[in-house]
Protein backbone atom coordinates (compact mmCIF):
# COMPACT_ATOMS: atom_id res chain seq x y z
CA UNK A 1 0.00 0.00 0.00
CA UNK A 2 2.77 2.37 0.97
CA UNK A 3 4.53 1.52 -2.28
CA UNK A 4 1.38 2.35 -4.23
CA UNK A 5 1.06 5.68 -2.42
CA UNK A 6 4.69 6.43 -3.18
CA UNK A 7 4.20 5.50 -6.81
CA UNK A 8 1.10 7.69 -7.07
CA UNK A 9 2.96 10.53 -5.41
CA UNK A 10 5.82 10.11 -7.88
CA UNK A 11 3.39 10.19 -10.83
CA UNK A 12 1.68 13.28 -9.42
CA UNK A 13 5.06 14.94 -8.93
CA UNK A 14 6.00 14.19 -12.52
CA UNK A 15 2.72 15.64 -13.76
CA UNK A 16 3.26 18.74 -11.60
CA UNK A 17 6.85 19.01 -12.68
CA UNK A 18 5.90 18.84 -16.32
CA UNK A 19 3.20 21.45 -15.79
CA UNK A 20 5.74 23.54 -13.93
CA UNK A 21 7.72 23.73 -17.16
CA UNK A 22 4.63 24.93 -18.98
CA UNK A 23 5.63 28.61 -18.68
CA UNK A 24 8.11 27.55 -21.36
CA UNK A 25 5.08 26.40 -23.28
CA UNK A 26 3.58 29.86 -22.87
CA UNK A 27 6.76 31.21 -24.43
CA UNK A 28 6.23 28.71 -27.29
CA UNK A 29 4.74 29.56 -30.62
CA UNK A 30 1.26 29.25 -31.98
CA UNK A 31 1.22 29.04 -35.76
CA UNK A 32 -2.04 29.36 -37.60
CA UNK A 33 -3.07 27.60 -39.76
CA UNK A 34 -0.95 24.52 -39.12
CA UNK A 35 -1.87 23.01 -42.48
CA UNK A 36 -2.29 24.87 -45.75
CA UNK A 37 -3.73 23.19 -48.81
CA UNK A 38 -2.83 24.23 -52.34
CA UNK A 39 -6.23 24.00 -53.97
CA UNK A 40 -7.28 24.95 -57.48
CA UNK A 41 -7.89 28.56 -56.44
CA UNK A 42 -4.84 28.93 -54.20
CA UNK A 43 -3.13 32.29 -54.45
CA UNK A 44 -0.90 32.27 -51.38
CA UNK A 45 -1.87 32.22 -47.71
CA UNK A 46 -1.63 34.50 -44.70
CA UNK A 47 0.15 32.77 -41.83
CA UNK A 48 -0.05 34.21 -38.34
CA UNK A 49 2.42 33.54 -35.54
CA UNK A 50 1.75 34.34 -31.87
CA UNK A 51 3.92 33.93 -28.83
CA UNK A 52 4.22 35.19 -25.26
CA UNK A 53 7.58 36.93 -24.84
CA UNK A 54 9.23 38.85 -22.01
CA UNK A 55 8.34 42.51 -21.65
CA UNK A 56 10.66 45.09 -23.14
CA UNK A 57 12.73 42.88 -25.40
CA UNK A 58 12.96 42.81 -29.18
CA UNK A 59 11.99 39.77 -31.18
CA UNK A 60 12.52 38.26 -34.61
CA UNK A 61 10.50 35.55 -36.36
CA UNK A 62 12.03 33.30 -39.01
CA UNK A 63 10.11 31.02 -41.38
CA UNK A 64 12.27 28.46 -43.09
CA UNK A 65 11.49 25.91 -45.82
CA UNK A 66 13.33 22.67 -46.42
CA UNK A 67 16.79 22.99 -47.92
CA UNK A 68 18.11 21.50 -51.12
CA UNK A 69 20.76 22.01 -53.74
CA UNK A 70 19.95 24.81 -56.17
CA UNK A 71 21.49 24.92 -59.64
CA UNK A 72 20.92 28.15 -61.57
CA UNK A 73 21.77 29.32 -65.05
CA UNK A 74 24.02 32.33 -65.14
CA UNK A 75 23.50 35.04 -67.73
CA UNK A 76 26.18 36.37 -69.97
CA UNK A 77 26.59 38.02 -73.34
CA UNK A 78 27.12 35.85 -76.38
CA UNK A 79 28.49 37.38 -79.52
CA UNK A 80 28.85 40.62 -77.60
CA UNK A 81 25.18 41.38 -78.21
CA UNK A 82 22.59 38.94 -76.88
CA UNK A 83 22.07 38.08 -73.24
CA UNK A 84 21.62 34.37 -72.70
CA UNK A 85 22.48 31.51 -70.36
CA UNK A 86 26.22 30.85 -70.44
CA UNK A 87 26.72 28.25 -67.72
CA UNK A 88 25.60 27.04 -64.32
CA UNK A 89 26.20 28.05 -60.75
CA UNK A 90 25.40 25.73 -57.80
CA UNK A 91 24.42 26.40 -54.20
CA UNK A 92 23.93 23.81 -51.47
CA UNK A 93 21.39 23.79 -48.62
CA UNK A 94 19.29 26.64 -49.99
CA UNK A 95 15.92 26.89 -48.22
CA UNK A 96 12.82 26.90 -50.39
CA UNK A 97 11.56 29.84 -48.30
CA UNK A 98 13.32 32.29 -45.99
CA UNK A 99 11.26 35.01 -44.36
CA UNK A 100 12.50 36.99 -41.37
CA UNK A 101 10.49 39.68 -39.61
CA UNK A 102 11.85 41.66 -36.67
CA UNK A 103 10.47 44.25 -34.27
CA UNK A 104 13.57 46.42 -34.79
CA UNK A 105 16.11 46.66 -37.62
CA UNK A 106 18.16 43.47 -37.55
CA UNK A 107 21.48 45.32 -37.23
CA UNK A 108 20.29 46.93 -34.00
CA UNK A 109 19.18 43.62 -32.48
CA UNK A 110 22.57 42.01 -32.19
CA UNK A 111 26.08 41.77 -33.53
CA UNK A 112 26.79 40.42 -37.00
CA UNK A 113 28.17 37.27 -35.41
CA UNK A 114 25.06 36.83 -33.22
CA UNK A 115 22.76 37.19 -36.21
CA UNK A 116 24.88 34.84 -38.28
CA UNK A 117 24.96 32.23 -35.52
CA UNK A 118 21.18 32.34 -35.31
CA UNK A 119 20.82 32.18 -39.11
CA UNK A 120 18.89 35.42 -39.34
CA UNK A 121 20.63 37.20 -42.20
CA UNK A 122 21.79 36.49 -45.75
CA UNK A 123 25.43 36.28 -44.60
CA UNK A 124 24.47 33.20 -42.59
CA UNK A 125 22.86 31.71 -45.67
CA UNK A 126 25.87 32.56 -47.82
CA UNK A 127 28.27 30.79 -45.52
CA UNK A 128 26.03 27.73 -45.58
CA UNK A 129 25.19 27.71 -49.30
CA UNK A 130 28.45 28.66 -51.00
CA UNK A 131 31.32 26.19 -51.20
CA UNK A 132 34.51 27.74 -49.73
CA UNK A 133 36.44 27.89 -53.00
CA UNK A 134 33.58 28.71 -55.33
CA UNK A 135 34.27 32.38 -56.11
CA UNK A 136 31.72 32.49 -58.91
CA UNK A 137 28.91 31.28 -56.67
CA UNK A 138 29.99 33.84 -54.07
CA UNK A 139 29.92 36.65 -56.65
CA UNK A 140 26.46 35.67 -57.85
CA UNK A 141 25.02 34.98 -54.38
CA UNK A 142 23.36 38.41 -54.29
CA UNK A 143 21.74 37.68 -57.67
CA UNK A 144 20.37 34.39 -56.37
CA UNK A 145 18.88 36.26 -53.39
CA UNK A 146 17.42 38.88 -55.76
CA UNK A 147 15.81 36.12 -57.86
CA UNK A 148 14.24 34.56 -54.78
CA UNK A 149 13.13 37.94 -53.42
CA UNK A 150 11.33 38.69 -56.69
CA UNK A 151 9.35 35.49 -56.31
CA UNK A 152 8.53 36.46 -52.73
CA UNK A 153 10.38 33.39 -51.45
CA UNK A 154 13.10 35.33 -49.61
CA UNK A 155 12.40 38.39 -47.50
CA UNK A 156 14.26 39.84 -44.54
CA UNK A 157 12.95 43.09 -43.13
CA UNK A 158 11.84 44.97 -40.06
CA UNK A 159 8.18 45.22 -39.25
CA UNK A 160 5.05 43.14 -39.19
CA UNK A 161 5.31 42.38 -35.48
CA UNK A 162 2.82 43.78 -32.95
CA UNK A 163 2.92 43.59 -29.17
CA UNK A 164 0.06 43.54 -26.68
CA UNK A 165 0.46 43.31 -22.89
CA UNK A 166 -0.27 40.02 -21.10
CA UNK A 167 0.79 40.97 -17.57
CA UNK A 168 3.20 39.19 -15.22
CA UNK A 169 6.19 40.48 -17.17
CA UNK A 170 4.97 39.03 -20.46
CA UNK A 171 3.61 40.45 -23.69
CA UNK A 172 2.14 38.79 -26.73
CA UNK A 173 4.10 39.18 -29.94
CA UNK A 174 2.08 38.55 -33.08
CA UNK A 175 3.27 38.52 -36.66
CA UNK A 176 1.44 37.90 -39.91
CA UNK A 177 3.26 37.08 -43.13
CA UNK A 178 2.19 36.16 -46.60
CA UNK A 179 3.16 32.72 -47.86
CA UNK A 180 3.72 33.30 -51.60
CA UNK A 181 1.98 31.02 -54.12
CA UNK A 182 5.34 29.88 -55.46
CA UNK A 183 6.32 28.34 -52.11
CA UNK A 184 6.59 24.60 -52.80
CA UNK A 185 4.71 21.96 -50.80
CA UNK A 186 6.57 20.79 -47.68
CA UNK A 187 7.12 21.33 -43.97
CA UNK A 188 8.03 24.86 -42.84
CA UNK A 189 9.61 25.68 -39.50
CA UNK A 190 8.82 28.85 -37.58
CA UNK A 191 11.35 30.05 -34.99
CA UNK A 192 10.99 32.91 -32.55
CA UNK A 193 14.07 34.68 -31.21
CA UNK A 194 14.20 37.16 -28.33
CA UNK A 195 16.97 39.76 -28.07
CA UNK A 196 18.27 41.62 -25.09
CA UNK A 197 21.54 43.52 -24.80
CA UNK A 198 22.67 42.32 -28.20
CA UNK A 199 22.20 38.67 -27.32
CA UNK A 200 19.64 36.51 -29.06
CA UNK A 201 18.05 33.31 -27.82
CA UNK A 202 15.64 30.90 -29.40
CA UNK A 203 12.40 31.23 -27.44
CA UNK A 204 10.41 28.58 -29.23
CA UNK A 205 9.67 26.82 -32.46
CA UNK A 206 6.62 25.77 -34.39
CA UNK A 207 5.80 24.59 -37.85
CA UNK A 208 3.17 24.38 -40.54
CA UNK A 209 2.67 22.10 -43.52
CA UNK A 210 1.95 23.16 -47.08
CA UNK A 211 0.45 20.41 -49.21
CA UNK A 212 -1.42 19.84 -52.44
CA UNK A 213 -5.17 19.34 -52.17
CA UNK A 214 -6.36 16.00 -53.57
CA UNK A 215 -7.37 17.69 -56.85
CA UNK A 216 -4.05 19.49 -57.48
CA UNK A 217 -2.08 16.46 -56.26
CA UNK A 218 -3.98 14.31 -58.75
CA UNK A 219 -3.17 16.62 -61.67
CA UNK A 220 0.46 17.12 -60.64
CA UNK A 221 1.15 13.43 -59.97
CA UNK A 222 -0.55 12.34 -63.16
CA UNK A 223 1.37 14.84 -65.29
CA UNK A 224 4.66 13.72 -63.76
CA UNK A 225 4.17 9.98 -63.40
CA UNK A 226 1.74 9.14 -66.21
CA UNK A 227 2.64 11.72 -68.82
CA UNK A 228 1.34 9.73 -71.79
CA UNK A 229 -2.08 9.12 -70.20
CA UNK A 230 -2.22 12.74 -69.01
CA UNK A 231 -1.41 14.01 -72.51
CA UNK A 232 -4.06 11.77 -74.12
CA UNK A 233 -6.60 12.89 -71.52
CA UNK A 234 -5.77 16.57 -72.05
CA UNK A 235 -6.07 16.11 -75.82
CA UNK A 236 -9.41 14.27 -75.64
CA UNK A 237 -10.91 16.84 -73.24
CA UNK A 238 -9.66 19.68 -75.47
CA UNK A 239 -11.29 18.07 -78.55
CA UNK A 240 -14.58 17.56 -76.72
CA UNK A 241 -14.47 21.13 -75.36
CA UNK A 242 -13.71 22.47 -78.85
CA UNK A 243 -16.51 20.48 -80.49
CA UNK A 244 -18.94 21.50 -77.74
CA UNK A 245 -18.10 25.21 -78.07
CA UNK A 246 -18.24 24.95 -81.87
CA UNK A 247 -21.66 23.34 -81.57
CA UNK A 248 -22.92 25.97 -79.09
CA UNK A 249 -21.64 29.00 -80.99
CA UNK A 250 -21.91 27.49 -84.45
CA UNK A 251 -18.58 29.12 -85.32
CA UNK A 252 -16.24 28.24 -88.14
CA UNK A 253 -12.96 27.93 -86.33
CA UNK A 254 -10.61 30.37 -84.73
CA UNK A 255 -7.05 30.64 -83.51
CA UNK A 256 -4.33 28.81 -85.29
CA UNK B 1 -14.21 32.44 -54.97
CA UNK B 2 -10.61 33.50 -55.08
CA UNK B 3 -9.56 35.37 -58.20
CA UNK B 4 -6.46 33.20 -58.60
CA UNK B 5 -6.04 29.81 -60.14
CA UNK B 6 -3.15 27.55 -59.17
CA UNK B 7 -1.43 25.95 -62.14
CA UNK B 8 0.12 22.73 -60.85
CA UNK B 9 2.48 22.23 -63.79
CA UNK B 10 3.56 25.87 -64.12
CA UNK B 11 3.91 25.92 -60.30
CA UNK B 12 2.44 29.36 -60.12
CA UNK B 13 -0.76 31.08 -59.24
CA UNK B 14 -2.13 33.55 -61.76
CA UNK B 15 -5.21 35.73 -61.73
CA UNK B 16 -7.99 33.78 -63.40
CA UNK B 17 -9.33 37.01 -64.91
CA UNK B 18 -5.91 37.81 -66.37
CA UNK B 19 -5.80 34.40 -68.07
CA UNK B 20 -9.38 34.74 -69.30
CA UNK B 21 -8.44 38.21 -70.57
CA UNK B 22 -5.36 36.92 -72.40
CA UNK B 23 -7.33 34.06 -73.94
CA UNK B 24 -10.09 36.51 -74.79
CA UNK B 25 -7.67 38.98 -76.37
CA UNK B 26 -6.07 36.33 -78.56
CA UNK B 27 -9.48 34.87 -79.43
CA UNK B 28 -10.70 38.38 -80.25
CA UNK B 29 -7.74 38.96 -82.57
CA UNK B 30 -8.19 35.58 -84.23
CA UNK B 31 -11.88 36.23 -84.71
CA UNK B 32 -11.03 39.66 -86.09
CA UNK B 33 -8.36 38.56 -88.55
CA UNK B 34 -9.16 34.92 -89.34
CA UNK B 35 -5.64 33.78 -88.49
CA UNK B 36 -3.39 34.45 -85.54
CA UNK B 37 -3.95 34.42 -81.81
CA UNK B 38 -2.05 31.33 -80.78
CA UNK B 39 1.29 32.76 -81.81
CA UNK B 40 0.64 35.81 -79.63
CA UNK B 41 -0.57 33.85 -76.63
CA UNK B 42 2.67 32.07 -75.76
CA UNK B 43 4.76 35.28 -75.44
CA UNK B 44 1.94 36.92 -73.48
CA UNK B 45 1.86 33.97 -71.09
CA UNK B 46 5.62 34.24 -70.68
CA UNK B 47 5.19 37.89 -69.75
CA UNK B 48 2.80 37.01 -66.89
CA UNK B 49 5.23 34.53 -65.35
CA UNK B 50 4.43 31.20 -66.99
CA UNK B 51 7.68 29.33 -67.78
CA UNK B 52 8.27 29.42 -71.56
CA UNK B 53 8.19 25.67 -72.13
CA UNK B 54 4.95 25.33 -70.12
CA UNK B 55 3.43 28.31 -71.96
CA UNK B 56 4.31 26.83 -75.35
CA UNK B 57 3.11 23.29 -74.55
CA UNK B 58 -0.14 24.42 -72.89
CA UNK B 59 -0.86 26.74 -75.79
CA UNK B 60 -0.69 23.71 -78.12
CA UNK B 61 -3.30 22.00 -75.98
CA UNK B 62 -5.54 25.05 -76.16
CA UNK B 63 -5.14 25.14 -79.96
CA UNK B 64 -6.40 21.52 -80.12
CA UNK B 65 -9.72 22.68 -78.73
CA UNK B 66 -9.85 25.84 -80.84
CA UNK B 67 -9.10 24.06 -84.12
CA UNK B 68 -11.38 21.08 -83.37
CA UNK B 69 -14.53 23.19 -83.65
CA UNK B 70 -13.26 24.87 -86.83
CA UNK B 71 -12.29 21.60 -88.52
CA UNK B 72 -15.68 20.12 -87.70
CA UNK B 73 -17.50 23.08 -89.27
CA UNK B 74 -15.30 23.14 -92.40
CA UNK B 75 -15.55 19.36 -92.85
CA UNK B 76 -19.34 19.69 -92.89
CA UNK B 77 -19.04 22.44 -95.54
CA UNK B 78 -16.79 20.25 -97.70
CA UNK B 79 -13.89 22.73 -97.60
CA UNK B 80 -11.22 20.37 -96.26
CA UNK B 81 -8.77 18.73 -98.71
CA UNK B 82 -8.26 15.57 -96.67
CA UNK B 83 -5.63 14.08 -99.01
CA UNK B 84 -3.50 17.21 -98.80
CA UNK B 85 -4.29 17.53 -95.10
CA UNK B 86 -3.16 13.97 -94.35
CA UNK B 87 0.16 14.50 -96.17
CA UNK B 88 0.71 17.77 -94.32
CA UNK B 89 -0.28 15.94 -91.18
CA UNK B 90 2.22 13.10 -91.67
CA UNK B 91 4.93 15.68 -92.20
CA UNK B 92 3.62 17.62 -89.21
CA UNK B 93 3.72 14.51 -86.97
CA UNK B 94 7.34 13.86 -87.88
CA UNK B 95 8.20 17.54 -87.48
CA UNK B 96 6.31 17.80 -84.18
CA UNK B 97 8.09 14.75 -82.77
CA UNK B 98 11.43 16.14 -83.90
CA UNK B 99 10.53 19.52 -82.39
CA UNK B 100 9.65 18.00 -79.01
CA UNK B 101 12.96 16.13 -78.95
CA UNK B 102 14.68 19.36 -79.88
CA UNK B 103 12.99 21.16 -76.97
CA UNK B 104 14.08 18.34 -74.63
CA UNK B 105 17.65 18.62 -75.87
CA UNK B 106 17.60 22.40 -75.54
CA UNK B 107 16.21 22.14 -72.02
CA UNK B 108 19.03 19.77 -71.11
CA UNK B 109 21.62 22.29 -72.22
CA UNK B 110 19.62 25.18 -70.74
CA UNK B 111 18.96 26.97 -74.02
CA UNK B 112 15.23 26.24 -74.44
CA UNK B 113 14.06 29.65 -73.26
CA UNK B 114 16.55 31.46 -75.45
CA UNK B 115 15.70 29.45 -78.57
CA UNK B 116 11.93 29.84 -78.06
CA UNK B 117 12.39 33.57 -77.55
CA UNK B 118 14.59 33.85 -80.66
CA UNK B 119 12.09 31.90 -82.75
CA UNK B 120 9.41 34.29 -81.64
CA UNK B 121 11.47 37.37 -82.34
CA UNK B 122 12.27 36.18 -85.87
CA UNK B 123 8.78 34.88 -86.70
CA UNK B 124 6.87 37.80 -85.16
CA UNK B 125 9.28 40.28 -86.73
CA UNK B 126 8.92 38.71 -90.17
CA UNK B 127 5.16 38.29 -90.08
CA UNK B 128 4.51 41.67 -88.43
CA UNK B 129 6.67 43.49 -90.97
CA UNK B 130 5.07 41.68 -93.89
CA UNK B 131 1.55 42.39 -92.63
CA UNK B 132 2.37 46.07 -92.07
CA UNK B 133 3.86 46.38 -95.55
CA UNK B 134 0.99 44.49 -97.16
CA UNK B 135 -1.72 46.51 -95.39
CA UNK B 136 -0.04 49.87 -96.10
CA UNK B 137 0.19 48.85 -99.75
CA UNK B 138 -3.48 47.87 -99.60
CA UNK B 139 -4.47 51.28 -98.21
CA UNK B 140 -2.49 52.96 -100.99
CA UNK B 141 -4.39 50.88 -103.51
CA UNK B 142 -1.28 49.19 -104.84
CA UNK B 143 -2.20 45.71 -103.72
CA UNK B 144 -3.26 44.00 -106.87
CA UNK B 145 -2.96 40.44 -105.74
CA UNK B 146 -5.87 38.65 -104.12
CA UNK B 147 -3.95 36.18 -102.06
CA UNK B 148 -2.37 34.37 -105.03
CA UNK B 149 1.15 35.10 -106.05
CA UNK B 150 1.60 36.77 -109.38
CA UNK B 151 3.23 34.37 -111.79
CA UNK B 152 6.05 35.39 -114.06
CA UNK B 153 8.15 32.72 -115.77
CA UNK B 154 8.74 29.42 -113.98
CA UNK B 155 10.70 30.23 -110.82
CA UNK B 156 13.48 28.10 -109.35
CA UNK B 157 10.98 26.88 -106.74
CA UNK B 158 8.46 25.91 -109.47
CA UNK B 159 11.14 24.07 -111.44
CA UNK B 160 12.33 22.14 -108.35
CA UNK B 161 8.76 21.22 -107.35
CA UNK B 162 7.94 20.24 -110.91
CA UNK B 163 10.94 17.89 -111.06
CA UNK B 164 10.07 16.04 -107.83
CA UNK B 165 8.79 12.43 -108.05
CA UNK B 166 5.63 10.88 -106.49
CA UNK B 167 3.18 13.25 -108.18
CA UNK B 168 -0.41 13.13 -106.92
CA UNK B 169 -3.65 14.75 -107.96
CA UNK B 170 -5.52 16.69 -105.30
CA UNK B 171 -9.09 16.89 -106.61
CA UNK B 172 -10.48 19.16 -103.92
CA UNK B 173 -7.68 21.71 -104.44
CA UNK B 174 -7.58 21.11 -108.20
CA UNK B 175 -3.78 20.78 -108.32
CA UNK B 176 -1.20 18.12 -109.18
CA UNK B 177 1.88 18.07 -107.00
CA UNK B 178 4.64 15.82 -105.66
CA UNK B 179 3.63 14.28 -102.33
CA UNK B 180 7.07 15.24 -101.00
CA UNK B 181 6.18 18.96 -101.02
CA UNK B 182 3.32 18.86 -98.48
CA UNK B 183 5.28 16.27 -96.45
CA UNK B 184 8.27 18.61 -96.20
CA UNK B 185 6.25 21.75 -95.55
CA UNK B 186 4.13 19.93 -92.95
CA UNK B 187 7.30 18.81 -91.17
CA UNK B 188 8.59 22.36 -91.13
CA UNK B 189 5.40 23.67 -89.56
CA UNK B 190 5.41 20.73 -87.09
CA UNK B 191 8.87 21.66 -85.82
CA UNK B 192 7.76 25.28 -85.38
CA UNK B 193 4.56 24.19 -83.61
CA UNK B 194 6.53 22.15 -81.07
CA UNK B 195 9.14 24.80 -80.39
CA UNK B 196 6.84 27.80 -80.39
CA UNK B 197 3.63 26.23 -79.13
CA UNK B 198 1.66 27.42 -82.13
CA UNK B 199 -0.61 25.61 -84.54
CA UNK B 200 1.37 27.08 -87.39
CA UNK B 201 -1.66 28.53 -89.18
CA UNK B 202 -0.03 31.89 -89.68
CA UNK B 203 2.74 30.07 -91.56
CA UNK B 204 0.64 27.30 -93.06
CA UNK B 205 -1.94 29.57 -94.69
CA UNK B 206 0.61 31.58 -96.75
CA UNK B 207 2.46 28.32 -97.51
CA UNK B 208 -0.73 26.76 -98.92
CA UNK B 209 -1.65 29.89 -100.87
CA UNK B 210 1.77 30.83 -102.26
CA UNK B 211 3.70 27.53 -102.36
CA UNK B 212 1.02 24.85 -102.79
CA UNK B 213 -1.22 27.15 -104.90
CA UNK B 214 -4.39 25.91 -103.22
CA UNK B 215 -7.67 27.83 -103.62
CA UNK B 216 -8.41 30.08 -100.66
CA UNK B 217 -11.74 28.48 -99.72
CA UNK B 218 -10.02 25.12 -99.12
CA UNK B 219 -6.96 26.59 -97.41
CA UNK B 220 -8.53 27.55 -94.06
CA UNK B 221 -10.34 24.24 -93.50
CA UNK B 222 -7.34 22.14 -94.55
CA UNK B 223 -5.03 24.27 -92.43
CA UNK B 224 -7.26 23.78 -89.38
CA UNK B 225 -7.42 20.01 -90.02
CA UNK B 226 -3.64 19.77 -90.18
CA UNK B 227 -3.16 22.06 -87.17
CA UNK B 228 -5.61 20.04 -85.07
CA UNK B 229 -3.67 16.82 -85.48
CA UNK B 230 -0.24 18.44 -85.32
CA UNK B 231 -1.13 20.05 -82.01
CA UNK B 232 -2.67 16.82 -80.75
CA UNK B 233 0.67 15.14 -81.38
CA UNK B 234 2.58 18.00 -79.75
CA UNK B 235 0.29 17.98 -76.71
CA UNK B 236 0.72 14.25 -76.14
CA UNK B 237 4.47 14.30 -76.81
CA UNK B 238 5.09 17.33 -74.59
CA UNK B 239 3.07 15.70 -71.79
CA UNK B 240 4.86 12.42 -72.16
CA UNK B 241 8.44 13.55 -72.62
CA UNK B 242 8.69 17.00 -71.02
CA UNK B 243 5.70 17.07 -68.60
CA UNK B 244 5.07 20.67 -69.58
CA UNK B 245 1.37 20.68 -70.51
CA UNK B 246 -0.69 22.52 -67.91
CA UNK B 247 -4.19 21.41 -68.70
CA UNK B 248 -5.84 23.85 -66.28
CA UNK B 249 -4.04 26.73 -67.98
CA UNK B 250 -5.18 25.52 -71.41
CA UNK B 251 -8.78 25.16 -70.22
CA UNK B 252 -9.01 28.70 -68.78
CA UNK B 253 -7.41 30.13 -71.93
CA UNK B 254 -9.88 28.21 -74.07
CA UNK B 255 -12.89 29.69 -72.29
CA UNK B 256 -11.55 33.22 -72.82
CA UNK B 257 -10.53 32.45 -76.39
CA UNK B 258 -13.92 31.09 -77.46
CA UNK B 259 -15.79 34.14 -76.15
CA UNK B 260 -13.19 36.55 -77.57
CA UNK B 261 -13.34 34.89 -81.00
CA UNK B 262 -17.10 35.35 -81.21
CA UNK B 263 -16.82 39.06 -80.33
CA UNK B 264 -13.89 39.50 -82.74
CA UNK B 265 -15.82 37.89 -85.60
CA UNK B 266 -18.74 40.29 -85.07
CA UNK B 267 -16.48 43.38 -84.82
CA UNK B 268 -14.52 42.37 -87.95
CA UNK B 269 -17.63 42.71 -90.10
CA UNK B 270 -17.83 46.42 -89.24
CA UNK B 271 -14.20 47.43 -89.88
CA UNK B 272 -11.96 47.84 -92.93
CA UNK B 273 -9.61 44.92 -93.56
CA UNK B 274 -6.45 46.97 -94.12
CA UNK B 275 -7.00 49.07 -91.01
CA UNK B 276 -7.39 45.86 -89.00
CA UNK B 277 -4.23 44.39 -90.52
CA UNK B 278 -2.26 47.53 -89.59
CA UNK B 279 -3.54 47.27 -86.02
CA UNK B 280 -2.66 43.57 -85.91
CA UNK B 281 0.81 44.12 -87.33
CA UNK B 282 1.48 46.85 -84.75
CA UNK B 283 0.48 44.48 -81.94
CA UNK B 284 2.64 41.70 -83.37
CA UNK B 285 5.63 44.03 -83.77
CA UNK B 286 5.15 45.44 -80.25
CA UNK B 287 5.33 41.93 -78.80
CA UNK B 288 8.40 41.21 -80.91
CA UNK B 289 10.14 44.42 -79.76
CA UNK B 290 9.35 43.63 -76.11
CA UNK B 291 11.01 40.22 -76.50
CA UNK B 292 13.95 41.62 -78.44
CA UNK B 293 14.58 44.22 -75.73
CA UNK B 294 14.71 41.33 -73.26
CA UNK B 295 17.59 39.85 -75.23
CA UNK B 296 19.48 43.11 -75.73
CA UNK B 297 19.12 44.93 -72.42
CA UNK B 298 21.21 43.85 -69.43
CA UNK B 299 19.02 41.55 -67.28
CA UNK B 300 17.92 42.79 -63.87
CA UNK B 301 18.94 39.46 -62.36
CA UNK B 302 22.02 37.68 -63.66
CA UNK B 303 20.83 34.17 -62.80
CA UNK B 304 17.72 32.22 -63.75
CA UNK B 305 16.17 28.84 -63.29
CA UNK B 306 17.12 26.26 -65.91
CA UNK B 307 14.88 24.27 -68.22
CA UNK B 308 12.08 26.77 -68.34
CA UNK B 309 11.06 26.22 -64.73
Amino acid sequence: MARRIALAAAVLFCVWASSATSPRESAGITVSPERVQIGLFYGGQQISVRAAVPDGGAVAVRILGSTRELVLKKKGKKGGLLWMNVGEVAYSDVPSLLIVRSSQPLQSLGSVKALRDLGLDYEALESQAVAPNDQEARCLFGEMVKLKEREGLFSIKKGGIQFSPLGQGLQEASATFFLPPKAPPGEYSVDLFAFKNGQGTLLGSGSFALEFSPATAFVSDMARERGLLYGCMAAVIAILAGLATGFVFGGKGEAH
Amino acid sequence: MDAHIYLPIAHNSVSIFLLLGLGGLCGFLSGLFGVGGGFLLTPLLMMVGIPPTVAAASDSNQIVAASASGTYAHARSGTVDFKMGILLLLGGMAGGTLGVRLVKLLRAVGEADFVITMFYVVMLGGIGSYMLYDSVQGLRGKNESDGVAASGGPSIYARIVGALPFKMEFERSRITLSALVPLFLGALVGVLAAIMGVGGGFIMVPVMVYLLRMPMHVVVGTSLFQILFTCLNVTVMQSWMNHTVDFLLALVLLIGSVVGAQIGARVSRKLKADQLKILMSVIVLAVMIKMLVGLLVTPDVMVSYGGGH
